[in-house]
């Protein structure tokens, strides 16, 4: 009964048991699962991510965002534009019109001509509505074209001319002048002509030459752009030099050599602008790239190099084309055919893409851990097994090789090996330091065949340049590979089709930029054996064991001793055997040399990434911590080393003048560092390892908070201390290295600081305004700081004097701000540059041999020299502007206006003209300006004009007869009728519609009634012009 | 003995005399006569420069910080990868098995609002007025503290500050005031955000963009860089001769 009751018991715990396990079980997958957070509680929208990172009060879902009705994705239309492929939430919550179309589908994301003033901007309805209001808030004015350089030519058609306001005089645009040409203040737009022809604008014609828009032109003494004297062009290559003022390549004339690229001979030589060509980093096609290998685009644009890697493991592979001696290159995806049954496809690769070979057969998510489910490796596929035949035909004869036999001959066990090796990383293979290692790749049985790879084989995976597998096959090989006759022996090597699976080559990338051609690649290869066997061998491969004698029949001595012969015989001809020796070949992941000498190397090369450091040997560990920082990324790190990193100090670089003092664990600085000096403590560490540094001894790593200079791993690190006086420092410091073994012990380091008084002379930190600076031009006092590492005393003068003959002082404070100590004087400035020379004298009387030489420049008076507009304006829009000149920067100045203060920034500033487009009501304005340049100069003026509306009728300026026409000229543009009769305005025949000048045919023999109006209706009386 | 005593005495006093008279007039010229508005605009003028500089000094480091982090000064965890020392955000998120990724929607909105609470933080320990007045015939009075407004335009970023200053003469009813302090800084931030937002149209689109084909078609304006750090990329954007530089990521899957 007992027994029954434990037995009960025992079955209860089991079963309880398995549920608390499973229940845990659930817990932990349900915390790690990923799932689509609509808002994560950072206020990220639509984000894949663990569920305790979502927002409670929003929808999670356990698919991709894509998927979800929250966060599927479509086209979101905000700020003006239609941004595709776009999260619904995300769009929604940021104040965007999400749609499921396309932006291709939706009207208002088509793209059209925006013409604001005289610029044309090629975007959508909503962007061009969005820049006007922003602007001008006025009617936009949006156009349809085909293309964008059709909105560009809409701009370029207005014509170029003379603006002439009030003296200055610029090129620009009709439109940009905004003027009308008036023909008695000779103010206005001229129209097509250069502003040094015209004389009321004194400037010098082709004064200097200039670049502009790419082109090179001759400019005035006004700095305007007048004739062109060279049409540069990009797309030849050149482009306007500032520098040279003429037409320069954008040619690369050098380029880097790569000498192990032998697929392209221009590689090292000169390109063309927008050339881009393919590198290498080991031999590329036919199975030979090596592990580690990466390609990469090289562009040349405006004389710079650009190196673009392709995707890493090889999943990107670089193809290029010559066309006319221009080449073009693309990293386009590895379609590498994994497929190891198919036909021969050209369209296919022969780079097989890397994987993660360090990881051995472990298994992973993603084709990058070599491992997989079924419990094999993609290395596993080449593992092969040839059976060879071996037969003896009798007790006399020796035991012969029958069929199969090349399997036991070096083709063979190089061809597996290529095979292998063919599958991606696996196999015996070269690094790209071309190091070999065969580790991966091994040949067993009971046979004679060479258990390694032949030389010369090797020399051929040592190949640089392209190359493009078997794609031109032989039909001889095809006809021998389907000649073999393995069946007969219970197995067939699929061979064959291992080997078609990988072959070929790219042919035509859809997709790929236009103009770019495919090598003709070399056929090169697997110089692929004949297995086929003998035929008759066929017969030979059952039969086992010994054949039986022919029995002795008759009687007879005579013919005993015969008998006895040819039994002999029979025996010795009969007993024939046959044998199977097997021949293994076993595929596993390629395995890097051993050792980790080589892993700093990997920053030689273009890029250094996890693939490539840990191709380079067993022990290198890749830090992506220094990823991208030109630090050293890869370091050579023993997997089982669980050693904390060894810190010692790095005497070299230790402020000079100190020496060491060890420590049990550390060192001391000796002597007592001077008061106020900046020291710097060095330290090295036996590997690449990060540091922090503690004021407390005894913290954990993780919990100090500073880094010991900075926070990338490194053998040398710095830092630089203060030092107070009469200060005893004391520092702990701890480092890890990059697997993560951190120090448990304190490294001290500690000096002590000398009390005073010091002996070093006090060190001018910086000053206020600082050297070199330009000062306001109306200042004859400046207020002038100077900001020293200790408390002193300052003199300066205007000659270069000792300290004592310094004639005057500056007040100093004994207290410090922020670790500086100031002195104050008032500078008496003149104009220009002014020198000052500058010497200071600290507490313990140390004084400065030199002086320190302070050059400040007074600035010019900062002047408007043009303000517009003025007097009474008939339109809406009018444009502030304002042209100043002098000041510190030639004129270059921040402009500001508004109706009682100037306290709103021009649209267009910072520089020496300044415009501000407004649109106003009918009144009278007064704007007050203000400008202020760098150095605090500041102009200040008033802006007044009107806007009002037009009630005077157009005024004739001049009359006259031109040839058959009668000219009239006006005082503004107006549009004129005629008729023989009297009339009313609009029913008369017109002459020109809003134009200052009217001109029509005209018969002096007939009575002529005329009517004309200004653009703002009001009508002229009535004009007669009689025979 | 007594003579030279005296005569010690009246130099004292002399002086004492002498030290009066000179703080008399520098107090007559400071603090007892009222202001001129020339005086008090004078003084504006080194408010509004002293604001400026501030403005200046505490908009450089995020503005440049918000172009290295890809248009985002805030980068929780997951949104970014850690290159070329920056923590580069993401501003298109990878489609399971697709090419293409979706668009973060980074939006200038976005970014002005968080470049306004760091500036605004910034001034508010930056801009200290009060000692414009001390000792002086006027006061400087002030509300609040500053409120900030950005604009991310093509080439500079504008920092528009609301900060309603008044110099109020102690002496009379003379009085000055600015309400508004605008201050522009010369980084294209604008500019690189619409190429970034070009790329990423490739991006979504297509899977990639050129960059090669990019340069050229803008002559060459741009200088772009895309790196590959698995499985992501990075791509770095520059103006030709401008160290500024906007670099953004795009997430990748390993294949």
């Amino acid at each position: 009964m007992q027994k029954e009751v434990k037995a009960y018991f025992q079955i209860l715990i089991i079963i309880f048991s398995t549920f608390a396990i499973s229940t845990l079980n659930t817990t932990s997958v349900y915390a790690q699962s990923k799932v689509c957070c609509e808002k994560t509680i950072d206020g990220e929208y639509c984000q894949f991510t663990t569920a305790d990172k979502c927002d409670s009060n929003s929808n999670a879902a356990s698919i991709s965002c894509e998927q979800t009705s929250y966060c599927n994705i479509g086209t979101c239309i905000v700020e003006g534009a239609c941004i595709s492929n776009a999260a619904r939430t995300s769009c929604e919550a940021q104040g965007g019109k999400f749609s499921n179309k396309p932006s291709s589908s939706i009207p208002e994301c088509q793209r059209g001509c925006c013409l604001t003033g005289n610029q044309c901007n090629y975007e959508t309805e909503l962007k061009c509505q969005l820049r006007n209001s922003a602007l001008t808030n006025s009617e936009f004015d949006f156009r349809s074209v085909g293309s964008e350089q059709e909105c560009l030519s809409l701009c370029e058609e207005e014509q170029q001319g003379c603006c002439v306001n009030f003296g200055s005089c610029t090129t620009t645009s009709e439109s940009e002048c905004g003027i009308s040409l008036n023909p008695i203040t000779e103010q206005g737009f001229y129209s097509g002509k250069f502003c040094s022809s015209l004389s009321q604008c004194s400037c010098k014609s082709k004064n200097n030459k200039g670049c502009f828009d790419g082109d090179v032109y001759w400019m005035d003494s006004c700095g305007n752009r007048e004739q062109k004297i060279e049409d540069c062009n990009y797309a030849a290559g050149t482009v306007c030099s500032p520098t040279t003022l003429k037409c320069e390549s954008l040619d690369c004339e050098d380029t880097k050599d790569y000498p192990n690229n032998v697929h392209d001979s221009e590689i090292g030589g000169p390109r063309e602008n927008g050339e881009s060509w393919c590198i290498y980093e080991s031999g590329t096609g036919d199975f030979i790239d090596k592990p580690g290998s990466r390609h990469y685009r090289i562009s040349c644009i405006n004389n710079e190099e650009i190196v673009e890697p392709c995707r890493d493991f090889r999943e990107e592979i670089c193809v290029q084309g010559t066309t006319n001696g221009f080449t073009e290159a693309g990293c386009i995806e590895n379609n590498f055919n994994t497929n190891n049954n198919v036909e021969l496809d050209s369209s296919k690769t022969t780079v097989p893409p890397g994987n993660e070979f360090w990881r051995g057969d472990r298994v992973g998510i993603g084709s990058k851990y070599i491992g997989n489910i079924f419990g094999g490796s993609t290395c596993s596929v080449a593992n092969k097994q040839c059976p060879v035949v071996y037969v003896k035909k009798n007790r006399v004869s020796s035991w012969k090789c029958e069929q199969n036999c090349e399997c036991e001959e070096q083709p063979y066990i190089d061809q597996m090996a290529k095979l292998c090796k063919a599958q991606g990383d696996c196999g015996a293979d070269f690094n790209i330091l071309d190091v070999y290692s065969e580790a991966g790749f091994k040949v067993s049985g009971d046979g004679k065949a060479p258990k390694s790879v032949s030389e010369s084989e090797k020399q051929n995976w040592l190949r640089k340049g392209v190359y493009g597998g078997l794609n031109l096959l032989s039909e001889e090989f095809q006809k021998e590979l389907e000649e073999v006759q393995l069946s007969d022996i219970g197995e067939k090597l699929s061979l064959g089709g291992t080997l078609l699976g990988g072959v070929g080559f790219f042919a035509n990338q859809a997709g790929f930029m236009s103009g770019v051609g495919f090598y003709k690649m070399a056929a090169g290869g697997f110089e692929f054996f004949s297995s086929a066997g003998a035929a008759e061998a066929g017969g030979a491969v059952v039969a086992e064991g010994a054949t039986t004698a022919t029995p002795l029949i008759g009687i007879g001595v005579a013919f005993t001793v015969a008998v006895v012969v040819i039994a002999i015989i029979g025996f010795l001809m009969s007993g024939g055997k046959t044998k199977i020796k097997y021949v293994n070949t076993t595929c596993n992941p390629w395995v890097a040399p051993s050792g980790g000498n080589n892993c700093e190397e990997c920053d030689n090369f273009e890029s250094c990434t996890e693939y490539k450091c840990k191709s380079l040997g067993q022990s290198c560990t890749f830090i992506p911590e220094n990823e991208g920082t030109g630090r050293t990324s890869c370091v050579n790190q023993d997997p089982n080393d669980v050693n904390s990193p060894i810190i010692t100090a790095w005497k070299e670089n230790i402020t000079k003048g100190y020496t060491i003092n060890d420590l049990s664990y550390g060192f001391e600085l000796i002597p007592s560092v001077e008061p106020y000096q900046r020291i710097n403590l060095a330290i090295q560490t036996n590997e690449p390892s990060q540091c922090k540094i503690s004021t407390e001894a005894g913290v954990d790593y993780d919990t100090i908070l500073d880094f010991f200079g900075d926070s990338f791993f490194d053998i040398n690190h710095n830092m630089i201390l203060a030092s107070l006086p009469g200060d005893f420092n004391k520092f702990y410091i701890k480092c890890q290295d990059a697997v993560g073994n951190k120090n448990n012990r304190d490294f001290t380091v500690q000096y002590s600081v000398k009390p005073g008084p010091d002996l070093t002379a006090p060190r001018i930190e910086g000053s206020n305004p600082e050297n070199f600076d330009s000062v306001q031009h109306n200042i004859d006092n400046l207020p002038f700081t100077l900001y020293l590492n200790e408390p002193s005393e300052c003199k300066y003068s205007l000659n270069d004097l000792e300290y004592n003959l310094m004639p005057k002082e500056f007040s100093c404070d004994e207290e410090s701000d922020n670790n500086l100590f100031n002195c104050f004087a008032l500078l008496e400035m003149k104009s220009g540059d002014n020198e000052f020379f500058i010497r200071c004298k600290d507490k313990s009387d140390n004084v400065n041999v030199e002086s320190y030489l302070l050059n400040l420049k007074r600035s010019t008076e900062l002047n408007i020299t043009l303000k517009e507009p003025s007097g009474e304006l008939y339109f809406n829009d009018a444009v502030l502007k304002v042209v100043t000149s002098g000041g510190a920067e030639n004129g270059k100045a921040l402009c500001n206006f508004g109706i009682n203060n100037a306290d709103i920034l021009f649209l267009n500033t910072n520089s020496n003209v300044h415009t501000q487009p407004l649109t106003l009501d009918f009144g009278n304005y007064d704007y007050k300006i203000s400008c202020s340049d760098k150095s605090g100069n500041v102009i200040s003026d008033d802006l007044q004009f009107s806007i009002t509306k037009d009630i005077n009728a157009p005024k004739i300026f001049r009359i006259f007869k031109q040839g058959n026409d009668l000219v009239l000229i006006f005082n503004e543009e107006s549009t004129c009728e005629y008729g023989f009769s009297s009339f009313n305005f609009g029913s008369g025949q017109l002459i020109n519609q809003n134009s200052k000048i009217q001109k029509f045919n005209f018969d002096e023999d007939s009575l002529y009634y005329i009517n004309c109006q200004d653009q703002f209706g009001n009508p002229m009386k009535e004009l007669r012009i009689a025979p | 003995m007594q003579k030279r005593g005296q005569v010690t005495t009246f130099v004292i006093l002399g002086i004492i005399i002498v030290a009066l008279i000179l703080i008399f007039l520098y107090a007559r010229e400071t603090i007892i006569l009222p202001p001129t508005v020339d005086d008090l605009n004078l003084e504006m003028d080194s408010i509004r420069k002293h604001i400026n500089d501030c403005t200046l000094n505490v908009a450089d480091d995020p503005i440049r910080t918000m172009g290295l982090q890809g248009g985002y000064l805030a980068t929780p965890e997951g949104t970014y990868r850690n290159y070329n020392d920056s923590k580069v955000s993401y501003l298109c998120y990878s489609i399971e098995d697709s090419p293409t990724c979706y668009n973060r929607l980074l939006l200038l909105n976005g970014m002005e609002e968080e470049l306004k609470d760091s500036i605004e933080f910034g001034l508010k320990n930056c801009i200290d007025i009060n000692n414009f007045g001390r000792f002086r015939n006027f006061d400087v009075l002030t509300n609040n503290d500053p409120k900030v407004d950005i604009e991310i335009l093509s080439n500079k970023v504008l920092v528009n500050i609301d900060y309603p200053v008044t110099l109020k003469s102690k002496r009379d009813s003379l009085q000055v005031n600015q309400n508004k302090f605008a201050v522009s800084l010369d980084y294209p931030l604008g500019e690189l955000y619409d190429v970034a937002q070009e790329l990423l149209n490739g991006e979504t689109q297509l899977g990639d963009a050129d960059i090669l084909a990019y340069m050229v078609v803008n002559q060459g304006k741009y200088k772009l860089y895309k790196q590959k750090p698995y499985p992501d990329k990075v791509y770095i954007i520059r103006k030709e001769g401008n160290p500024f530089t906007f670099q953004f990521a795009v997430q990748g899957q390993p294949s």
